[in-house]
């Protein structure tokens, strides 16, 4: 479904993502991981749209998206969640998610203005679309409650919940365990396979090995910008280089 | 028009040159504070202001020789700005950056207006130091004073850079300005780097008004020139680097005095001003600065 | 909010000026407060829906009222044209302008973007100053009469305060309308985060361009109606005091809230009347207001206190809910 082939970014002098291929298969959890500055978010950025590629190409679906910008990729349905969580702080929980629906709406400046039928039909449409994205999350009892009032954890699910609302294809998460206890994290892992499992295909990013273990079908790692090795959790595990990459590092992983 | 260039020129490099340097001076605190905090401090202007009016208290009024009013001059800046960085700026000192930009617009304006109230409107004149007979070179008539403050804006320049690259104090802070959270990492302490920040550009401040109050007089109403201009020779120079920021203020007070003298005093402004927007549509890093 | 109790406050909001006005008609003195209560608000209407709620700082609100006000005077003593030709005309151009300006600059970010709004109007402020052919310079222009509405006989400033009435109504209505719709997400995802926004299928660069053009267009208007009531403008009436008082009144009302433009408004401008025998005084007295209001109360008073009573609710339906369990 998403063909990276040969991406590269350079920043001044140094290669971000060097090279990178590998291919994300329709329905299945991959995780991208790999030792602190790997570039696996440089990497997330320029799958996403933030940031372009210096050289290589991305083809979602069939259709060449690396010269889009992330809003257009987001019409080609991807989604994606933040590492720091990205919600409106004074906002409601609903209305939050409302934002998800975006482009499922159409009305600009003069409709919004005017408020004729379609508009106002268009509203409560999205309204009960964020609802039903609410309830599917678990969370509608939040409805009316602002984030900022709300434990991190929560605040996640909000967001996913918001990503989730946009039907999206792919879903791509940037480090969604971060800053959640070992329970949280269980919940979220069987959160994703429960995606998954209604036909999402879901792209991660993580550092939690835990999580990435736990529910990854295909795994890609990375070290200084190339890919150095990729396959199912167990083959990855097993090859040297990637304990090599890690050594040191996965002590203090399992610490955590 | 071109032999009036020529008859011209060199009064108008002199000229230009003078407020050249004050602006550099001006431009040089705008790097400081935003160097060490991020903060745009649009109050710049107003702290030589505050300058201008111990100035005129401790040399004219007080009658001091100039060797003791300059001095206390700097202190007395340096007092003042710190109370307003304590009072006003260290509160919102950690929102984001447009919230104290706001409030040192504020703060300016706080400033030139208690000084007006104290004072009065009109300005109180400052004689010059060293009389004010010109000297004439090579067809420009040179102020004594302008040879003050050029020669002060050197010392001054001077006196930074050592701070800068040989006092500890001076390194930790030019180490806190290309990092800021690596800094607080370290133990530099971020609570005071925003004290010490605007206090060097209180004492810049101070200084420049020492050598300056002859020539503008002490004004309040200058406080938003100065900082305007400063800031538009900050900008197109470019604020992340020191020198650029002093070469960006000699630039923007050739560039007023050129297009002074050959088109007309009036469009001084509106080519500063112009240039400012132009570089920071086009090209915000200033002519010196790295694209980040 | 149910759609009854936005009618009501709507219905609220109009009739204000109308029946303050009709009840204060005898005196010029409080009619004028009135009338420069209303321009005011318009003025941080169009701020507070930049800055509030889609997170675009701007200064420039000096540059587009200047803008407004003159496209309006030149129609009208120039040209001869009404003031309704006029008022149109002011909002069409600043909004013009206004766009034309975001295009180059919406890559700016934060402080960025509010230093080129103050470039922008100090630019104005020259151009006006020097453009002398066109805006006979520091003179300043004069020579036009209060408009007045045709069949009505009512007292002229009455009459004027009705037409603004109905512009400051509608720049309510349209900013309101806007904030309560999808297109108002779109502007608080731009606000909290732009990268959100963007992932959520929102294009921020069109956004941002439009909300500043239609916040300039707001500015303009005021403008116009400003030049109609002095019947005289200059230069030395827009300069970025103008900007930072505007920007006053939305602190103090409340940036995120286009109630508090008005509430802001309102106190400003009632503020400064005693404030008049000190010209000294009054902008210590704004710049105060901004640094205390950011230090102390950084909502500003409308949101501070729709938060309070939301809480209240909140804790009231909480209490309600635990007791109803035991």
């Amino acid at each position: 479904m998403l063909s990276i082939t040969g991406a590269s970014k350079r920043f001044g002098g140094v290669h971000a993502v060097d090279a990178v291929s590998f291919e994300v298969p329709r329905g299945k959890i991959v995780a991208l991981i790999g030792p602190n500055g790997a570039g696996k978010t440089t990497l997330f950025n320029l799958i996403s749209g933030f940031l372009r590629c210096d050289s290589g190409s991305i083809v979602f679906e069939s259709k060449a998206i690396e010269g889009l910008p992330p809003f257009r990729r987001a019409s080609h349905g991807i989604a994606r969640t933040f590492q720091h969580v990205q919600l409106l702080p004074q906002s409601s929980v609903l209305e939050n998610v409302m934002v998800g629906l975006h482009l499922s709406g159409r009305a600009g400046v003069l409709s919004s203005v005017l408020r004729p039928r379609s508009q106002r039909d268009e509203e409560r449409r999205i309204e009960e679309a964020a609802r039903e994205a609410l309830r599917r999350g678990g969370i509608e009892h939040l409805a009316d409650e602002t984030p900022d009032s709300l434990s991190y954890g929560m605040q996640r699910r909000i967001e996913v919940a918001r990503a989730m609302a946009m039907n999206p294809k792919l879903l791509m998460m940037d480090e969604p365990a971060a800053g959640l206890n070992d329970g949280e994290t269980e919940d979220l892992g069987r959160l994703i396979r429960g995606l998954r499992d209604t036909g999402i295909t879901v792209l991660i990013v993580e550092h939690s090995m835990p999580l990435v273990m736990g529910i990854s079908d295909h795994v890609v790692v990375l070290d200084y910008g190339r890919k150095i090795a990729e396959g199912t959790v167990d083959e990855v595990r097993a090859n040297p280089k990637v304990i090599e990459a890690y050594l040191g590092v996965e002590e203090g992983q399992s610490d955590a | 028009m071109f032999d009036f260039l020529i008859a011209t020129l060199p009064q108008l490099l002199v000229t230009g040159v003078m407020i050249g340097s004050i602006y550099a001076l001006v431009a040089l605190c705008y790097y400081v504070v935003h160097a060490g905090t991020g903060v745009i401090n649009f109050a710049q202007g107003d702290f030589v202001v505050i300058g201008l009016a111990f100035t005129w208290l401790f040399h004219v009024d007080l009658g001091l020789p100039v060797v003791l009013s300059i001095p206390l001059t700097i202190l007395s800046t340096l007092a003042c700005v710190a109370v307003f960085e304590r009072l006003a700026i260290r509160p919102v000192s950690d929102r984001d950056p447009m919230i104290p930009l706001l409030v040192t617009l504020a703060g300016g304006i706080l400033i030139r207006s208690t000084v007006q109230l104290i004072w009065g409107v009109r300005p109180r004149l400052v004689p010059h130091y060293s009389g004010d007979d010109p000297i004439l070179l090579l067809d420009a008539a040179i102020l004594p004073q302008t040879l003050w403050i050029v020669g002060g804006t050197i010392v001054i320049l001077g006196a930074v850079y050592v701070f800068f690259k040989h006092t500890l104090f001076g390194l930790s802070m030019l180490g806190a300005a290309s990092d800021r959270e690596g800094a607080r990492v370290i133990g530099v302490n971020a609570g005071m780097i925003g004290l010490y920040s605007f206090g060097l550009s209180a004492m810049i401040s101070g200084a420049a008004a020492g050598v300056i109050a002859p020539v503008t007089n002490a004004d309040p109403q200058l406080g938003l020139e100065f900082a305007i201009k400063g800031f538009a020779g900050a900008i197109i120079g470019g604020i992340e680097k020191p020198y650029a920021v002093v070469i960006g203020g000699l630039m923007i007070g050739l560039l007023e005095a050129l297009i002074g003298g050959l088109f007309s005093s009036e469009y001084r402004n509106l080519f500063v001003f112009g240039a400012l927007m132009l570089t920071l549509i086009v090209r915000p890093q200033g002519l010196f600065g790295e694209r980040t | 909010m149910s759609a009854r109790s936005v009618l009501l406050e709507r219905g609220i909001i109009l009739l204000l000026p109308v029946m303050l006005g009709a009840l204060v008609m005898n005196s010029a003195y409080f009619l004028t407060l009135l009338t420069f209560i209303l321009i005011n608000g318009a003025i941080a209407m169009g701020t507070c829906f930049c800055m509030g709620r889609a997170g675009q700082i701007t200064l420039a609100q000096s540059g587009f009222v200047a803008i407004g006000a003159y496209v309006a005077m030149l129609l009208t003593l120039r040209f001869g044209m009404p003031a309704g030709i006029g008022v149109v005309s002011a909002v069409i151009v600043s909004g013009l302008v206004g766009f034309a300006l975001s295009l180059p600059i919406m890559k700016l970010k934060g402080h960025y973007l509010g230093l080129v709004t103050l470039a922008f109007s100090l630019v104005v402020a020259e151009v006006a100053t020097h453009w002398t052919s066109v805006t006979n310079g520091a003179s300043g222009l004069y020579g036009i009469k209060m408009p007045s509405i045709p069949f009505l006989e009512l007292n002229p400033r009455y009459e004027f305060l009705l037409m603004l009435t109905v512009y400051w109504f509608a720049v309510y209505v349209v900013a309101d309308n806007l904030i309560r719709s999808r297109y108002g997400r779109a502007m608080q995802a731009l606000k909290y985060s732009e990268w959100g926004a963007q992932s959520s299928g929102i294009d921020i660069t069109r956004v941002k361009t439009e909300v500043f053009a239609i916040s300039a267009a707001m500015m303009g208007g005021a403008g116009a109606f400003y030049a109609y009531f002095i019947q005289y403008i200059g230069p030395e009436s827009f300069t970025l005091e103008l900007s930072i008082t505007v920007i006053a009144m939305c602190i103090l009302g409340g940036m995120t809230d286009i109630r508090g433009a008005l509430v802001g408004s309102a106190l400003v401008s009632v503020m400064n009347e005693p404030l008049r025998a000190y010209p000294q005084v009054q902008p210590l007295v704004y710049a105060l207001i901004i640094i205390v209001m950011i230090i102390f109360l950084p909502k500003g008073i409308v949101p501070s206190l729709v938060g309070t009573f939301a809480n209240r609710r909140k804790r009231r339906r909480l209490a309600g809910a635990a007791t109803d369990a035991t």
